[in-house]
């Protein structure tokens, strides 16, 4: 259902979300150069950079998850920094450690790669619990305590961190108290029949391609993504639907199959990327629509499942659409 | 020939190693200084409190031959007596006193559930924790399009001015409809756009989608409604009932 302008609906306009739209456009275009389908991950993506949020991209190896992370840095004219995460990966590694510095006798800190505005943290799953827990402070507060000293991380601050699924060889499941860190986290599947026979002409036409990043062009910078996310913030939410919301994460909490259910930074979760899919599909209000959608990528691993339901084969993903389907929508 | 001569060279070495250790073991404890027996204090005897072993002897810890009960809490006692009351019973020849009980316990049973169910007590909050947090009230919403008396409501939304409830009734009636006409499926949990989908292939699509869209932008995005819109919103509603009483 294409939204039809509030003017030609005979009411009066309240948000004008234009150059929000243009921006979306033009980082599609540029993700469309080297990605072929994946369009709901790609918007997902676009929702979280304006909800402020930091992204979870699982799915199995070689389905591009990496490679779109990496475009949609370039396409944001921001700092960009790439963490390979390895079951030897120090916090000290990720966040940066003091060095002595002989000339001053004193000691200097040395900043680590998690200081940039898009951090790409690749096979997130593959450091163990004690690695992981250095990002806590970062991605909640978006600052480094180091040595009894604050250092704030500069504005827009995003993690987009890929990992296989956890049965795979060598990867460690990841805290609850970080998985609830990520704002979404995104199931990439495999593209389907025709995709596959584009992505393969396209390599077969171009074999260099797969390097050459060089063809994306930045479309965003630093000052225009807070813009973007100041219009966001002006999205109107009604009360029906803040509590449409709340029923929605307090059922988790309540549900028989479940042994976690989500916490109230899972309903915030919501609310901000309800509002960012709201302005990007051009509306200046949330409908329940919007919650709905965006439910099981924000809950999914926010919730986890008692062991009965898990080994009847039972999924985060079934739970939730079975929550959305129980709880009335308010009209 | 070497290999002749290599035991008796071996055989001479053991008996020279043996010899000269001898000599120095003897060497060794000559001079090892004999004790002074007069400066080894006596051997005393010490035997234990009298009174601390009168204790031990008496605590009930060490009787073993008596077998003495574990201090028990007053429900510890309860639930033994309880134990030994059912073993009792159901440990007796004859099962006529059992049955009886039985049925007691049913009667009472059915006669507390039929009370709790008079109350409206949550059942499941007697006996989990988590059903407290469950206790959401849902009455907001909780509304069945097919008991609303629309006409009566609408005349008196509008009469109060009330433009917004006005066309929330509106849709209502609309989904309504097209429920009884069995183009639509209705449940609570689906969406409008779920509804818009299930009319894909009906004439009825695009006026639906249009007061659809209305009713979003007055219901959820809290568009201002005057007078004036409010009959600009109502005539849309008018022209989607003229398609539908075409299609009927």
């Amino acid at each position: 259902m294409e939204p039809l302008e509030e003017a030609a609906l005979g009411l009066a306009p309240q948000t004008d979300f234009a150059d929000l739209q243009a921006a979306a456009g033009r980082i599609r275009e540029e993700l469309r150069k080297r990605i072929i389908g994946q369009e709901a991950f790609i918007d997902l993506l676009l929702v979280a950079i304006l909800a402020d949020g930091h992204v979870l991209i699982e799915g199995v190896p070689g389905i591009a998850k990496t490679l779109t992370a990496k475009l949609l840095a370039r396409t944001i004219d921001v700092g960009f920094n790439r963490i390979q995460f390895t079951p030897d990966l120090m916090p000290s590694d990720v966040l940066g450690t003091s060095v002595f510095h002989p000339g001053t006798a004193t000691f200097q800190f040395k900043q680590g790669p998690i200081f940039s505005n898009i951090v790409l943290i690749d096979e997130i799953n593959r450091a163990p619990a004690k690695t992981q827990a250095s990002l806590f402070e970062v991605m909640e507060e978006q600052q480094i305590t180091q040595d009894g000293v604050q250092y704030t991380m500069a504005d827009p601050f995003i993690v987009l961190a890929t990992q296989n699924p956890i049965e795979q060889e060598g990867t460690y499941r990841l805290p609850e108290a970080q998985l609830d860190r990520f704002l979404f986290k995104i199931l990439v599947q495999y593209p389907s029949l025709e995709e596959e026979v584009a992505i393969l002409g396209v390599h077969h036409n171009r074999p260099a391609l797969q390097r050459d990043l060089e063809e994306i062009q930045p479309v965003l910078t630093a000052e225009k993504v807070s813009a973007l996310r100041r219009q966001v913030q002006n999205v109107h939410v009604d009360a029906k639907v803040l509590e449409y919301i709340a029923q929605v994460v307090v059922q988790t909490r309540a549900n028989k199959s479940l042994y976690l259910g989500a916490s109230p930074r899972a309903s915030l979760a919501l609310l901000n990327s309800a509002k960012a899919l709201a302005a990007l599909r051009n509306r200046s209000f949330v409908t329940p629509e919007d919650v709905q959608e965006l439910a099981p990528s924000v809950l999914r691993h926010r919730i986890q499942l008692t062991p009965e339901r898990e080994m009847e084969g039972g999924t985060p993903d079934d739970v939730i659409k079975q929550i959305i389907q129980k709880t009335e929508v308010p009209r | 020939m070497p290999f002749k001569s290599v035991p008796v060279r071996f055989s001479l070495l053991f008996f020279l190693l043996l010899f000269w250790g001898g000599v120095v073991s003897r060497s060794a404890v000559a001079s090892v200084p004999v004790p002074d027996t007069a400066a080894v204090a006596p051997l005393q005897l010490r035997y234990p409190d009298p009174q601390k072993l009168q204790e031990l002897r008496e605590s009930k810890d060490f009787q073993y031959g008596q077998d003495i009960r574990p201090d028990m809490s007053f429900w510890e006692r309860f639930w033994r007596k309880i134990g030994d009351y059912l073993s009792q019973m159901l440990s007796g020849t004859s099962y006529d006193g059992f049955w009886k009980y039985v049925l007691y316990a049913i009667a009472i049973g059915t006669t507390v559930f039929v009370i709790l169910k008079l109350l409206q007590v949550d059942f499941v909050g007697l006996f989990s924790r988590k059903s407290a947090a469950a206790a959401i009230t849902y009455e907001t919403y909780r509304e069945n399009i097919h008991e609303i008396d629309f006409d009566a409501l609408l005349a008196e939304a509008e009469a109060q001015g009330d433009y917004r409830r006005a066309i929330r009734l509106q849709y209502l009636r609309t989904l309504k409809l097209l429920t009884d006409q069995g183009l639509i499926d209705w449940k609570p949990g689906k969406t409008n756009r779920s509804y818009v989908s299930e009319l894909k292939s009906s004439p009825l699509l695009r006026p639906f989608e249009r007061v659809t869209q209305l009713f979003e932008y007055v219901w959820y995005g809290g568009s201002s409604l005057d007078e004036q819109t409010f009959e600009t919103v109502r005539q849309s509603f008018r022209e989607f009932h003229q398609s539908f009483a075409k299609t009927a």
